[in-house]
């Protein structure tokens, strides 16, 4: 059942991506799948942070201002690596207004806007976040589970197409890429960890760098990630100086 | 042949034990306790308390994918048991049925003949699967790993201990608020991944095994007094101002 949700949203993701850059359709699907039409995604490496790309001039606006502002869920989801649901920024009676406590300046600059909701979403290597796409809503409440679970699948999905656009991997087997590693999961982030200790590098790079060299040579993702971790195989970039 | 074994009266095997352990996993909750920390204590305390000699625990991620969160111990052999079951095995059964899942047959003639092959090339003689349950909602299953058949009413112990650690840690009613529930199961993923992430380091860096380097992990965490977790969270981020870092410069004898 799952499965065929995740082939149906990396096929809905190609078709968008055909059309657009991929940041851009990444913010499109989450404006379809999650119902909002104020949808952010900032990449994060490092201390440096850029905008990829936004749906809407208040998405791009409140995801700049949270890193002006140092404060908001877009930074919370980065500086904490789980999601953040804030489901009523304006609240004003005493349950809810946890977050208008939380992030004074934000809510104003949301509420001036007609932002009510803010939830965002971390696109993770490990606990390590590359970037959070961040969905704008004008109502209060909460995602429904589908939509969560959607939104997770999406961030999940998205970083692994990033990911390939850097490698230059096709598109299409994304699907199949994400699939085959599943069962050799540990051993690709231990692989990871080898390359990144090895070469000095920080732990995306590493990955970048596997997945860069299982397309090159063609072979499996999880053969390289299996190869380094018996040192049978030394990743040739890591010997540049 | 593997079969499906239904709730039956509780008898224990030791009382006072399970009932130490139950308080502990317990208390570890309200301690502030993460998702890993109580399923990895889950699996440490089936290993003491059955006769069984590993456990892992696998979570079904936002996918639908089994994603191994924790172990008895953390050997790769083990970590590759508890994988596989992601195309076959008595775990992917146990997560799909809801209910525990028994295979004391082995068989390369079985359901699972990967998984059999496997499982007995380790050693294995006996493998279960038991739900990881809240309110009807199952988000996982501990996989236990046997070289002897184990008798029926121990597996019902083992099935009310991941009961109880299920529903303290879940604490929200997964039917009413399954987004606690998600995040709670994606924190433990990649918590899990960023430990792996640091033992690939320290592996590197000291020229030593995959088990040797979770070894100077755990023994970091331990002279710290934090969880695994926050030691595999600073080396992998190279936290300078992290007390680990600094203490994972040597080998720790």
């Amino acid at each position: 059942m799952t499965g065929d949700r995740w082939r149906e949203l990396a096929a809905r993701l190609d078709h968008l991506a055909a059309k657009e850059s991929l940041p851009r359709a990444i913010c499109q699907l989450a404006v379809e799948r999650l119902a909002a039409p104020s949808v952010g995604l900032t990449l994060c490496l490092g201390d440096s942070f850029s905008r990829l790309a936004d749906t809407s001039a208040v998405a791009g606006h409140l995801d700049e201002q949270q890193f002006a502002l140092g404060e908001g869920p877009l930074w919370d989801c980065l500086m904490t690596a789980v999601p953040v649901l804030a489901v009523d920024l304006a609240a004003e009676d005493a349950s809810r207004k946890k977050y208008v406590e939380r992030w004074p300046s934000f809510c104003r600059e949301a509420n001036e806007r007609g932002i009510d909701a803010a939830f965002a979403l971390p696109l993770q290597v490990g606990l390590v976040t590359v970037a959070v796409l961040t969905v704008y809503r004008d109502h209060t409440g909460p995602l429904t589970s589908t939509e969560y679970v959607d939104g997770l699948s999406l961030a999940a999905l998205a970083t692994t197409a990033l990911m390939a656009e850097r490698t230059g991997e096709h598109a299409e087997d994304l699907a199949e890429v994400f699939r085959a590693g599943v069962h050799e999961r540990s051993r690709l982030h231990r692989a990871a960890g080898m390359v990144a200790e090895r070469a000095s590098i920080p732990i995306v790079e590493a990955m970048v760098r596997l997945r860069a060299h299982a397309y090159a040579t063609g072979r499996p993702l999880g053969d390289i990630a299996r190869d380094i971790c018996d040192r049978r195989l030394v990743l040739p970039a890591e010997e540049q100086p | 042949m593997s079969s499906t074994v239904g709730l039956s009266p509780i008898h224990l095997p030791d009382p006072d034990e399970f009932a130490r352990t139950f308080m502990t996993l317990h208390r570890s909750v309200l301690d502030g306790a993460d998702v890993v920390e109580v399923f990895s204590m889950l699996a440490e305390s089936c290993v003491r308390l059955l006769p069984v000699k590993a456990g892992g625990i696998l979570a079904l991620d936002s996918l639908g994918f089994l994603q191994v969160i924790g172990a008895s111990d953390l050997s790769v052999d083990l970590i590759d048991l508890c994988q596989v079951q992601n195309l076959e095995g008595p775990s992917l059964r146990c997560c799909r049925s809801g209910e525990l899942v028994a295979d004391t047959m082995l068989s390369p003639q079985g359901p699972w003949p990967r998984f059999s092959e496997l499982a007995t090339s380790l050693g294995y003689r006996a493998v279960y699967a038991v739900p990881l349950r809240s309110l009807g909602v199952v988000i996982g299953s501990l996989s236990l790993f046997g070289t002897e058949e184990m008798p029926a009413d121990r597996l019902v112990a083992a099935k009310a201990l991941a009961d109880a650690a299920t529903l303290a840690l879940l604490q929200a009613d997964p039917r009413e608020d399954t987004m606690v529930v998600a995040r709670q199961v994606h924190l433990a993923v990649e918590s899990h991944n960023t430990v792996e992430q640091a033992r690939g380091m320290i592996a590197q860096r000291f020229g030593m095994t995959d088990d040797g380097a979770i070894e100077q992990l755990r023994r970091a965490a331990a002279q710290l007094g934090l969880p695994l977790v926050d030691v595999a969270r600073a080396t992998v981020h190279r936290d300078a101002l992290h007390p680990a870092v600094s203490l994972l410069q040597q080998p720790l004898g």
